[in-house]
């Protein structure tokens, strides 16, 4: 009955969370644009709903019996997400204690009423307006589109959706925000959250302080010792952050924890989930409130092309970012959806946070969806290199959609997205997080294949200020060293360390270990310069190497390959990127010809009336201290010149360098040439020499990290 | 220079001229849209305040410096560029940015510092929501432009707290500008992640023994190097005229903003507008557009460091005098012979030892108050602010807030107060963690 009240007053939308009760069919729906945030509804209705929901039944069957009610065809994709079960199709739904069932319901009887609150609706736009300063700007990326444009001229046009803009620097607030107002008119003082890398800690500790509510973030032992700096954050916010030691002290441990804590002390608190999965109606109630996102770009785009986008591309996760954008326009069926999850060191490996690519059906956080889950139904610890993709399920609406095919999903691993990090870094000026660079990695692939024109539009979740530091530590070994030599090598680094041990072993010892067993030999590499002298060491030299060999010369003449293929590839970004990789070197540069424009222009002096001149004397001395620095790190740098030569006859991979490759020819034409000779001298041994360090190593296959 | 200043018929840019012809020549230091308007608003022909500013510099540089005038008043009228500068700003910066009402704080401060329950009221101008974190973006996305239609293919800066040096790279990024920023090595100690980022966006890191002055120094010097090619891009307002009017009229657009935003929230103009005073960017960006409404209090915070009396501060208006330092009169640190004072502070970004001609001329002609904040009081304030709004602010910007505790008690009831809240502090976390923020955080 109250379907057809609803049919017939065309008032409530389809997509929009609604009450009625039975039927997970639909009617007729008015315009997206149009629509309020929430559906309105009376609340009467919404109470009336309160309890009746149960997950009993068997999902497809639910699926069967839908299908045969032919109300409203059987389009899968005309089905309301989610039906009154907190179903999108046979996806999501309340796997959860009976104890949270009470709590659960009442959020979503509030979530519902509230839609209907003006007042509700009226502090939130406010405080979504001034405090996270949306809206965000639908930015055309000049510079990316000329870097995708065809030789021909053509390509796809794109725009970035700038939700990095927002307070705290992601879209993360804009769930927090609601949320938190949330639990206020719930009248529940205390919040709680779990975090991983600490993004939603640091989004739900700054909700929590403007509302002045208490906070409490479960974090795992592990994650925080990882990343104290955001659990200074949280702190400083007011917030206590708990560690949590039991299990792997990671993420799903303190999730656990977070789970207890809320069982027991449901009635005051309330449970803060930072993305789309969980269980009814979390997922419901997070994409509506991130839904503000694919609003504000149908509203830009036809501000901007008086159009619609063509293709809107995000990163998933747990799908919250992407489900804000795509949600909008998930009925206009001419628009395409992309996701992009990580596929970390690649889908073969194991190691990725693919879920939608490879996993399966399964039950996780208290909602049904794909995961990533063993043959016993275990699930499978993924890895991303950045933090908030490293997920092993997704949110159930997007298992839904990718079951229907009306979005597609793809893939990209850790190094393309580092590399995405960088180019629009540098075309742009906008660091992009490791989670928004797998999205942009995926242009790479998409743009060829787009008509000319095409509007892309590419939510740009976050900035990438948290990730600078790791993506440096990780990835580049030389910490300052942002160049991509050193980028190439990283994957499957073991296995090559392990493959060097057993070279080395069988050429020294004549016995040929087992791969396994090199790889403890690998490990001596590291940790020998560590020990003192005379210590013993005792090795577990566990197999013998024989049933290996062949897998050994395979993967060696891969790895020659690689090389070659790398070193190619070194000169061509050396010479575009010299100013960074000679980091040291230019500084050394840079002061000299500080000096020379002393001695010969004298500048200073006339400069500035009150600045104090520095006498010749001085200036001399300081060259000299300077030399002297520069004839130490000569030494140091002969030194290991020597090591990296010995390991390359090691492995019967000599490599002739010319000493004046593009990257020193550059260094040396920067340099200032009004000095000493035997300063000139001195910077182009220096030079050089850093030069073909870098080379050698650099076409070695990233052998230099040994040392 | 690729672009000739078409509309001066037939006056080519030489770099080398007769410097008495253009002074006195009716083009030059001729501003188009506000001739009428008092020397608050703009600088003389000669980039004077009064007795403040100036150009004191070697006369190379005296073409180049008109050139940049000349383009300067050239885009402040040209259609072109304005649409093109707008536009960056909604879509790349973010602006506008939000006038805030920190609800918490206003309660805060009603309850605590009065015990009458009433105060004024406190909003913040969100300017750490832009892009970058920080002010800085308004003036190096528009002096980035103007570099490229001088047509220089290479941008020079010097930062202080990494901050300026961040939004000149990514300007400069954004329009493929070759970028080169010195900066002091402390300051490198002290802001490592903003150098990182700096790197991240291709631009090229060069380090100066010293702090921020030293790197201010070398820059210009490095400028004067390579005058043909090369654009020195400040971020702030001193140096010689045209940068102090340049910077001010780019950063202006924060004043504009609040006064069209007060005038929506509350249909009226602040009362009182709070900034902290380094060089003085964020403050004239704030107060500029309000010098003439007489009934508008403007207060700037310097910070005072481990106090006054100590002599490690940066508090040059409280106690500096009047000298010539990076091309322009202003007040000073310096000791009895003339030379420059090391100034302190624990916000990197104030840590300079002069301030813009205009806020000394503000300060001259009683336009505006200035008061000082130390470290000590600083680091509170940015726990406050945090506690209450979930707001972490820049330690420059915690200065101006720290302030309220003294200013607060002795406004009326209902007085608006706007606080530029100038940067955010993400880059800070370091350094509160090092100086040892109180047990109950760690």
């Amino acid at each position: 009955m109250l379907d057809s009240v609803m049919a017939t007053s065309g008032t409530a939308s389809t997509f929009r969370p609604s009450v009625s009760a039975s039927s997970r069919l639909t009617h007729l729906r008015s315009p997206p644009s149009k629509v309020p945030l929430f559906t309105p509804l009376p609340s009467s209705r919404s109470r009336s709903f309160s309890v009746s929901c149960t997950i009993a039944k068997d999902p497809t069957f639910l699926m069967a019996e839908a299908e045969n009610t032919k109300t409203a065809g059987s389009d899968p994709t005309l089905w309301k997400r989610p039906d009154s079960f907190g179903r999108f199709g046979k996806f999501g739904g309340k796997y959860v204690p009976e104890t949270l069932m009470h709590a659960l319901s009442e959020l979503e009887t509030a979530f519902y009423s509230l839609a209907t609150d003006d007042d509700f609706q009226r502090e939130l736009a406010g405080i979504l307006k001034d405090y996270v300063g949306r809206e965000s700007p639908l930015y055309f990326a000049e510079r990316l589109t000329e870097h995708y444009r065809r030789e021909n001229g053509e390509g796809p046009l794109i725009y970035l959706k700038r939700e990095d803009l927002n307070h705290t620097g992601a879209h993360k607030i804009n769930n927090a925000v609601a949320q938190a107002l949330l639990a206020k008119r719930l009248g529940k003082k205390r919040i709680i959250a779990e975090t991983g890398a600490g993004q939603h800690g640091v989004a739900t500790a700054t909700v929590c302080a403007r509302f002045g509510l208490q906070c409490i973030i479960y974090m795992g032992a592990q994650d925080m010792e990882r990343q104290a700096l955001n659990v200074f954050r949280m702190r400083l916010l007011g917030a206590e952050v708990r560690g949590v030691h039991s299990g792997t002290a990671t993420l799903k441990d303190a999730t656990s924890e977070a789970i207890r804590d809320w069982v027991t002390n449901v009635e005051t608190t309330h449970y803060i989930l930072g993305s789309v999965a969980g269980p009814h109606p979390y997922p419901m109630m997070v994409r509506d409130f991130h839904a503000v996102i694919g609003k504000e770009t149908r509203r830009q785009a036809m501000e901007k092309w008086g159009g619609k986008p063509d293709v809107l591309v995000a990163c998933v996760g747990g799908g919250s970012n992407a489900m804000g954008l795509f949600h909008e326009f998930v009925d206009d069926t001419e628009v395409r959806m992309i996701g992009v999850e990580a596929a970390g060191f690649g889908l073969d490996s194991g190691k990725h946070a693919a879920t939608l690519t490879k996993g399966d059906v399964g039950v996780l956080h208290g909602a049904m969806s794909y995961l990533l889950q063993d043959d016993d139904g275990q699930i499978i610890e993924p890895h991303s290199i950045s933090a908030g993709l490293d997920y092993p399920g997704v949110g159930p609406e997007h298992s839904f959609l990718k079951d229907m095919g009306r979005a597609e999903y793809y893939s990209v691993t850790d190094e393309e997205a580092l590399e995405a990090f960088k180019r629009v870094s540098r075309l742009e000026g906008i660091i992009p997080a490791l989670e928004t660079s797998h999205a942009l990695a995926h242009l790479e692939k998409l743009c060829p294949t787009l008509p000319d024109g095409a509007r892309v539009v590419l939510n740009f979740s976050g900035r990438g200020d948290k990730d600078v530091q790791t993506a440096i530590n990780l990835y580049y070994p030389g910490v300052l060293d942002l160049s991509i030599v050193s980028l190439k090598t990283w994957d499957g680094l073991n296995t090559k360390e392990a493959l060097e041990a057993f070279k080395r072993v069988s050429r020294l010892e004549g016995i040929i270990p087992a791969l396994e067993t090199s790889h403890a030999l690998a490990h001596l590499e590291k940790r020998c310069p560590t020990l003192s002298d005379g210590a013993r060491v005792v090795l577990n030299f566990s197999g013998r190497g024989d049933k290996d060999v062949q897998t050994a010369i395979k993967y060696l003449e891969k790895n020659i390959a690689m090389a070659a293929g790398n070193s190619a590839q070194n000169d061509l970004d050396v010479s575009n990127n010299t100013p960074i990789i000679a980091q040291e070197a230019s500084i050394v540069s840079g002061r000299a010809s500080i000096s020379e424009s002393v001695l010969t222009t004298n500048v200073r002096g006339v400069f500035s009336a009150t600045n104090p001149p520095i006498s010749p004397l001085r200036d001399m001395l300081s060259i000299l201290s300077h030399l002297l620095s520069v004839l130490g790190r000569l030494l140091n740098q002969e030194k290991k010149l020597q090591v990296s030569q010995q390991e390359s006859e090691d492995s019967d991979d000599n490599i002739i360098t010319d000493l004046t490759t593009p990257f020193t020819d550059r260094l040396l034409r920067d340099r200032p040439v009004k000095h000493s000779t035997k300063v000139t001298e001195m910077a182009a041994t220096l030079h050089a020499t850093r030069g073909r360090g870098k080379r050698g190593r650099g076409r070695r296959g990233g052998h230099g990290r040994l040392g | 220079m690729s672009y000739e200043g078409s509309h001066f018929l037939g006056f080519r840019h030489h770099r080398v001229s007769n410097v008495l012809s253009r002074t006195s020549g009716p083009f030059l230091g001729y501003v188009p849209a506000r001739t009428d308007e008092n020397p608050f608003l703009r600088g003389d022909s000669n980039g004077r305040f009064g007795k403040f500013g100036g150009k004191f510099v070697p006369e190379t540089l005296m073409s180049c410096l008109r050139d940049l005038e000349d383009e300067f008043n050239f885009v402040l009228s040209d259609h072109e560029f304005q649409v093109e500068f707008t536009a960056a700003l909604r879509d790349y910066v973010g602006r506008e940015t939000p006038l805030y009402f920190a609800e918490r704080l206003t309660q805060h401060y009603k309850n605590i510092a009065r015990t009458t329950g009433d105060g004024p009221e406190i909003y913040l101008k969100r300017e750490d929501l832009c892009h970058g974190g920080s002010h800085k973006i308004n003036n190096a996305l528009a002096q980035a432009m103007i570099a490229r239609r001088l047509g220089c293919s290479r941008v020079v800066a010097a930062t202080g707290s990494g901050q300026h040096g961040v939004a000149t790279a990514a300007a400069c990024a954004k329009l493929s500008l070759e970028c080169t920023v010195f900066m002091g090595t402390t300051d490198i100690e002290k802001q490592s992640s903003n150098v990182l980022s700096m790197k991240l966006l291709g631009a090229q890191v060069k380090s100066v023994q010293g702090t921020f002055q030293d790197a201010s120094s070398e820059a210009i010097r490095n400028w004067v190097g390579k005058l043909e090619t090369t654009y020195y891009l400040p971020g702030t307002v001193v140096g010689p005229h045209p940068s102090p009017v340049m910077v001010r009229e780019f950063q202006s657009v924060i004043g504009k903003e609040t006064r069209r935003q007060a005038k929506q929230l509350w249909g009226g103009k602040p009362d009182v507008l709070v900034a902290c005073v380094g060089s003085g960017s964020n403050a004239l960006g704030l107060f500029h557009e309000f010098v003439r409404d007489e009934d508008v209090r403007l207060v700037g915070v310097e910070a005072a460091g481990l106090g006054l009396d100590s002599g490690k501060h940066s508090a040059t208006l409280a106690v500096g005098d009047v000298g010539v330092y990076h091309g322009s009169m202003s007040y000073l640190l310096q000791d009895d012979q003339g030379q420059i004072l090391r100034p302190h502070s624990i916000g990197v970004g104030l840590e300079y030892p002069g301030v813009g001609p205009e806020i000394s001329f503000l300060k001259e002609s009683g336009r505006a108050e200035f008061c000082t904040a130390t470290d000590q009081e600083a680091i509170q304030a940015c726990m406050l602010l945090s506690r209450l709004e979930g707001i972490i602010p820049a330690l420059e910007t915690s200065h101006a807030l720290a302030i309220l505790e003294k200013l607060v008690p002795t406004l009326r009831d209902g007085a608006k107060v706007v606080v530029n809240c100038s940067g955010r502090g993400d880059k800070d976390i370091n350094t509160l963690i090092q100086r040892g923020m109180p047990s109950s955080l760690c």
